[in-house]
């Protein structure tokens, strides 16, 4: 097998909250090939994001580490970092939020090239920001105008050009469509697999939309409370998921078609409780309908149970 | 395809300079410009005092016998008690006020400004220490810190200045810091984070911009109640020296006439207000001219 | 049992600002029996929030005015009614459930309270004791225990929450319930939980509902009727089996679902509507849809088309015409 271009090793972050410790991301270990994609599936709380930002060091884990190529970034210095920087980004979910209000279009794509420096004068640098425009599908007259003047799908072009503009090999996309209406968001997902196509790049696409995951992965892990409790293609999990989460999930959500209209839903009871001090065992095992008194003992192993398949369950493997 | 919007042929869109855009909006809002012109006709009056005044006899010199008139063509804004000339008092008191407005703001603008920065942007211990200061400073009240500082340097000019920018200090602070909080969690700081912007630059670049809004008002706010904390200081002997004219002192010497005489209290009254009038319109048109939003 | 509760007959609402007059809702038509669920698609911008603020006369006032058309609700003109007479229609004949459920429960108030509050306003129950067992009654009916009526709205999840809106919105037993996006904001698992209880209550209490969504498989689960909003237009309206499994559609409706990605077939990619939806200020002449419409013709350029019927399917497209269709007015939706 050759070797991934990100794996995380038994990354942990947790946070310092007056109730607890709070575990965002608990024992995490995945693998990103090269080129491809790895869909980060879950519920508000799961710990996805966060999960996203410690693999790109914009929150310092609290233990683990993160092989970029084979190599800890977690123990790069500052100096290091700022190289590696270069190589990583990250597109963002709300599209208002993430774009400075007080710069043109123009500053905001050229901001990363003035900071890291990879291009100077002032006329490359526009250039190339015609170039990024034109890349991801922005015309030229929006090169003055500012991000509240535009809508959320052009926004969300501009965020891809910011993170385009060092030519990155790995981008975390941080539920990139989420804030996007369907019409416009199946444009931006057609923008991102053109782009992987034609420059190779490899994506972490954090969201909680399935059938979006479902469409631009080619593996996907699934997250509870802060733990990966499911990892396998993105065809095996839709076929043939293992996890009772990931099967509730997956039967959760409203499909836009008739058929399913008189299928009896398996709706799972509760509601995700807090990561604040977990208790061991399986943190599903509250809603779980196939819950056991095993469930409850220990910290579960993340088994491989067919090739390529891992989950962490006791009622496989 | 049509999903790739169609690139205009070579009409090349030229970057629009920052300020050119600030200035353009700027001028689009009456009010601001009304003010402008206003504080500019002060200004000239300023600079242009010793062109037309002697200050030893125009402005200082006593002439009892025409002590106290009222408004007159002779006298524009009549004369005091010591038979000075108002209105030559007014124009030359100019300089000091509004200077002593512009650098005490300017300094404490600037000083507590960094201070609730880095403050705000760092938190943690910091935060902490450089707020607790600022919590000394503002609990004691503003004049009596201003009189113990300028007792302590001794009266003057630059003295008075730097005691009254201190006092100002933990309010800008207050206000950069709150702004500052609401803006370092946002997306576009991660996102100037995630390609290695140093953190000075991400203050001023990303920061800052965004938090001046409450900044300019603040700051505009600041110069009357500074103008009158002048008087306040000169009044006990701390501020400016006596004979010299400034807005507030003249202001304070008209007391004892006040009954009589109303215009002595009037008059600098209305050119404080002017003042404080025309840089508020600034203000508020500034505002909304650095916040791009605002352009339709 | 076929009977109208509200009917919106060429309704157009503009906002007016300083500088532009928003064309927001231009000339709708819909209607709504007792006890069947509408479903109002659309994407932001569409009218569809618009349109139930109208409903409930509730548009920001003097901004958002309603220049012409009614809106009869349970046999009144709300277009007309009084301030003081849509006091009491809210709540009682016609609530709203608002999409962020954090945002719309007070946060000082237990949420006990702010239900007892809506019942007191109308004037139901005779005493406190009628009141307290009724606001009992209905959070068990929402699926809450009773015993955390005493709690505040930040001790609850945000589907909690949604349900404690739900039950606001239910006390008084409306015979209308406009839910805005009711489970955007809620995760799967909470959102299907939600709308298994939105499912349950309106049979239960026999509650016509328009759901207001942009998502089309909350539609499929959910709702009798479908309209399909475009710029302020309904575009398209049927039975959910003709919207979902009829042959004939408008480009815009074919559009939406070729947006979505298939959870059953691999495809590689989407076919998107290309272009942007257009600038409710100045709106193009024709059909609203031509300039982004794959099948644009002269005629969509300068002709806004007619709602053309089949079996109560309706479709504003000018390809229809002359087909197997006839043109209609908008009586026999």
């Amino acid at each position: 097998m050759s070797m991934p271009l990100i794996e995380t090793r038994h990354l942990k972050k947790y946070f310092d909250t007056p109730r607890g410790l709070l575990h965002a991301v608990d024992d995490v270990n995945l693998t990103i090939p090269k080129g491809k994609t790895l869909g980060v599936v879950g519920e508000s709380g799961c710990g996805k994001s966060t999960f996203g930002r410690v693999v790109l060091r914009l929150l310092e884990a609290t233990s683990g580490e993160v092989l970029y190529n084979g190599e800890n970034i977690l123990t790069y210095s500052r100096e290091q970092m700022l190289k590696m920087r270069q190589k990583m980004q990250i597109i963002f979910q709300d599209p208002y939020a993430s774009l400075n209000p007080r710069m043109t279009v123009s500053e905001i794509i050229a901001e990363p090239i003035r900071v890291c420096k990879t291009i100077t004068g002032n006329d490359a640098i526009m250039e190339k920001v015609d170039e990024l425009m034109q890349i991801v599908g922005l015309a030229d007259r929006f090169v003055n105008t500012y991000p509240h003047e535009l809508d959320g799908g052009r926004r969300q072009r501009i965020g891809i050009a910011r993170a385009l503009a060092l030519n990155p090999e790995f981008i975390v996309c941080d539920e990139p469509v989420s804030a996007l209406d369907v019409s416009i968001q199946a444009q931006v997902l057609n923008l991102l697999m053109d782009l992987q196509e034609e420059r190779g790049l490899t994506y972490m696409f954090v969201t909680h939309n399935l059938s979006v995951v479902k469409h631009i992965s080619d593996e996907i892990a699934v997250m509870y409370l802060g733990q990966c409790v499911e990892r396998c293609s993105s065809d095996e999990l839709f076929e043939n998921p293992l996890h009772p989460y990931t099967r509730a999930l997956l039967s959760a959500i409203p499909e836009p078609s008739l058929e399913a209209r008189n299928k009896k839903q398996e709706v799972i009871r509760g509601e995700v409780t807090s990561p604040v001090n977990p208790k061991p065992g399986c943190r599903f095992a509250a809603r779980c309908p196939y819950a056991k008194p095993e469930c409850m003992e220990k910290d579960l192993e993340f088994k491989e149970v067919s090739p390529g398949h891992f989950v962490a369950c006791v009622l496989h493997g | 395809m049509a999903e790739k919007e169609i690139k205009a042929p070579k009409a090349k869109v030229k970057k629009r300079s920052q300020l050119k855009s600030i200035w353009f909006r700027f001028r689009k809002n009456k009010l601001a410009m009304f003010g402008l012109i206003l504080f500019l006709a002060l200004v000239i009056m300023a600079v242009s005092a010793s062109v037309f005044l002697d200050y030893d006899t125009d402005v200082i010199g006593q002439h009892m016998k025409e002590r106290l008139q009222f408004p007159s063509s002779a006298h524009w804004f009549g004369t005091d008690q010591y038979g000075r000339d108002v209105f030559a008092r007014i124009i030359w008191g100019s300089r000091i006020s509004l200077v002593v407005g512009l650098f005490t703001v300017g300094i404490a603008m600037t000083v507590g400004g960094a201070i609730g920065a880095v403050s705000g942007y760092y938190g943690g211990k910091a935060d902490m220490i450089l707020m607790r200061i600022m919590d000394v400073f503002l609990a004691l009240p503003g004049t009596i810190l201003a009189v113990a500082i300028v007792g302590a340097l001794g009266p003057g000019l630059v003295n008075v200045l730097l005691a009254m920018s201190i006092c100002r200090i933990p309010q800008f602070a207050r206000i950069v810091r709150s702004s500052v909080i609401s803006l370092r969690g946002q997306e576009f700081v991660e996102a100037a984070k995630a390609c290695g912007t140093s953190d000075f630059r991400i203050i001023m670049r990303h920061i800052m911009p965004n938090a001046i809004g409450p900044l300019v008002v603040q700051a505009t706010l600041n110069m009357a109640t500074t103008i009158l904390g002048v008087a306040g200081l000169s009044f006990i002997g701390l501020g400016i020296e006596a004979p010299m004219p400034e807005w507030g002192s003249m202001l304070s010497e008209a007391r004892e006439q006040m009954r009589y005489y109303p215009y002595l209290m009037v008059i600098p009254g209305i050119f404080i207000m002017l003042a404080v009038l025309s840089l508020n319109l600034i203000g508020d048109g500034l505002r909304d001219a650095l916040d791009p939003r605002m352009k339709n | 049992m076929e009977e109208r509760l509200l009917t919106i007959k060429d309704l157009y609402v503009e906002y007016i600002t300083d500088d532009a007059r928003v064309f927001a809702v231009n000339g709708i038509d819909l209607a709504i029996n007792k006890g069947e669920t509408l479903g109002l698609v659309g994407e932001t911008g569409a009218g569809k929030t618009t349109t139930a603020l109208s409903i409930m006369r509730l548009l920001p006032e003097k901004v958002g005015l309603i220049k012409s058309g009614s809106i009869v609700l349970n046999g009144k003109d709300v277009t007309k009614a009084s301030e003081a007479d849509m006091r009491l229609l809210r709540g009682e004949t016609v609530s709203m459930i608002f999409q962020d459920p954090m945002t719309s429960l007070n946060p000082v108030l237990t949420v006990g309270d702010q239900i007892a509050e809506v019942l007191e306003l109308h004037k139901r129950h005779k005493n406190k004791a009628d009141v307290e067992a009724r606001v009992d009654e209905i959070l068990k009916m929402v699926g809450l225990p009773p015993e955390r009526k005493h709690d505040f709205p930040h001790q609850f999840s945000g589907g909690m929450k949604q349900r404690i809106v739900i039950a606001i919105a239910l006390a008084c037993e409306p015979l209308l319930l406009l839910a805005d996006e009711p489970t955007t904001a809620l995760d799967v698992t909470i959102q299907a939980q939600v709308l298994a209880l939105m499912n349950e209550l309106k049979q239960n209490l026999n509650t016509a509902m328009i759901l207001i969504t942009h998502d089309l498989g909350v539609v499929a689960q959910t709702c009798d009727r479908v309209a399909i909003m475009y710029a302020g237009e309904v575009i398209e309206t049927g039975t959910v089996e003709q919207i979902f499994s009829g042959d004939e559609h408008h480009p815009y409706t074919v559009g939406l679902f070729e947006s979505i990605p298939d959870l059953k077939k691999k495809t590689r990619r989407l076919h998107p509507i290309d272009g942007l939806m257009p600038d409710p200020t100045d709106l193009p002449t024709g059909c609203k849809f031509h300039t982004r419409c794959p099948h644009c013709m002269e005629i969509c350029k300068t002709e806004l088309p007619k709602p053309i019927e089949k079996d109560g399917h309706l479709i504003r497209c000018h390809l229809l015409e002359g087909g197997g269709r006839k043109a209609e007015g908008s009586e026999t939706l």
